[in-house]
């Protein structure tokens, strides 16, 4: 018989550590996929868009050349038309950097960056932020992340008329994100986590947090987390 | 002789630039634009073009497969592929399918078209690979025997 057979303790010890060994491994198979996805939608974007435009503006930009001498008018005309192209061609590569990193998350840490986002979420937000410090990119990033596909979830379940609230602050040694809303909630029992929520569960566990989801029927959703910040 | 040419893209900036060259290139006509592979069959059938430009990764059965089809029910219609890839990237059902040649969608031009129908229509289509204003056709995918016979 087995030092854990004899102790009840101890093998159920074990057998705590083995499904959260499991728990772990599941979640860093979930964490890479999500990545893969991640890159493959770039690449699909990038393809579909800006580079078929960038194409275009190549086949013209030699059209172009070839009517200078014979028909300046038509390819005066032409190169109008390529400038439009062009734009949409930047407007292509504007909105796949974003997705990669939002600039303003970059530039001006989360607060602005969520504020920026949150004007195109599709519910009434307002973002509240008692004096936050710029944290370390992959801390902000994931905040952000979290609290824009709250907000997203928001929008798509919490109703008409609805308002969200987004709140960040420090607590000693970590950051805190809050996403609530006074939509309809739901019967926390009755829905299973969707993959955006346990993305964000993995996610947050990664750097070392957790992340909480409460809701009530008639009472809005909370989604809260927290983030470790190393010394 | 009008070379008559359907442009079968789903993604309308090509579409568009490639209508532009055609417009623009005398002795060829745009006479239909298919947004997909099956619309692109269907158009080799109803107006039997002379030329019908594929790109590769077209929505629906994608533009190789489209190839063989307008190559085995239509011979007299010439494909020829379009895409993004580099030549070494293509997919191996590209060399086999029939098309007469595969172009660069960057190298798309008056010059080059006049180029490859004047080899099409000499009945030797070039097997070696062309850079000529960045215009290139593929020795990977240069016609099959099979193509060139009915062709």
């Amino acid at each position: 018989m087995t030092k854990a057979q004899r102790d009840p303790a101890l093998a159920a010890s074990l057998e705590e550590l083995r499904l959260e060994i499991e728990e772990l491994r599941a979640s860093r198979g979930r964490i890479v996929a999500a990545a893969d996805s991640e890159r493959r939608e770039i690449e699909r974007q990038l393809h579909d868009g800006a580079q078929q435009h960038l194409v275009a503006l190549v086949v013209n930009l030699q059209l172009a050349r070839q009517l200078f001498d014979s028909d300046p008018a038509a390819a005066k005309m032409l190169l109008e038309e390529l400038a439009a192209d062009a734009r949409e061609a930047l407007e292509g590569v504007r909105v796949v950097a974003h997705k990669i990193y939002p600039p303003l998350l970059l530039d001006r840490g989360l607060g602005e960056a969520l504020r920026a986002a949150a004007s195109a979420a599709g519910i009434r937000t307002r973002v509240e932020t008692t004096a936050l410090d710029r944290c370390p990119p992959e801390v902000e990033a994931t905040a952000y992340s979290c609290c824009l596909e709250a907000l997203a979830n928001a929008a798509l379940h919490a109703g008409r008329g609805a308002r969200a609230t987004v709140r960040l602050w420090h607590e000693p040694g970590a950051l805190r994100f809050e996403v609530g809303d006074d939509g309809v909630g739901f019967e926390e029992d009755a829905r299973p986590p969707g993959a955006g929520l346990t993305a964000m569960r993995d996610r947050v566990a990664a750097l070392g947090g957790s992340l909480a989801i409460s809701s009530e029927p008639g009472r809005g959703t909370r989604v809260s987390g927290t983030i470790p910040l190393s010394e | 002789m009008t070379v008559r040419v359907v442009v079968a893209d789903d993604r309308a900036p090509f579409r568009r630039a490639a209508g532009s060259v055609l417009g623009a290139t005398p002795g060829f006509e745009l006479v239909g634009e298919a947004t997909s592979a099956e619309e692109a069959v269907a158009l080799a059938g109803a107006l039997r073009p002379d030329l019908v430009l594929l790109d590769i990764g077209m929505a629906g059965m994608g533009g190789i497969e489209a190839a063989r089809s307008i190559v085995a029910c239509y011979p007299e219609t010439t494909t020829v592929l379009l895409s993004t890839y580099r030549e070494q990237d293509l997919p191996a059902q590209a060399h086999t399918c029939g098309a007469a040649a595969y172009v660069h969608k960057s190298d798309f031009s008056g010059p080059l078209l006049r180029a490859l129908w004047h080899e099409v229509e000499a009945g030797r289509p070039s097997t070696r690979s062309r850079r000529g204003r960045g215009a290139r056709l593929s020795r990977a995918c240069a016609p099959t025997s099979r193509s060139r016979d009915r062709a």
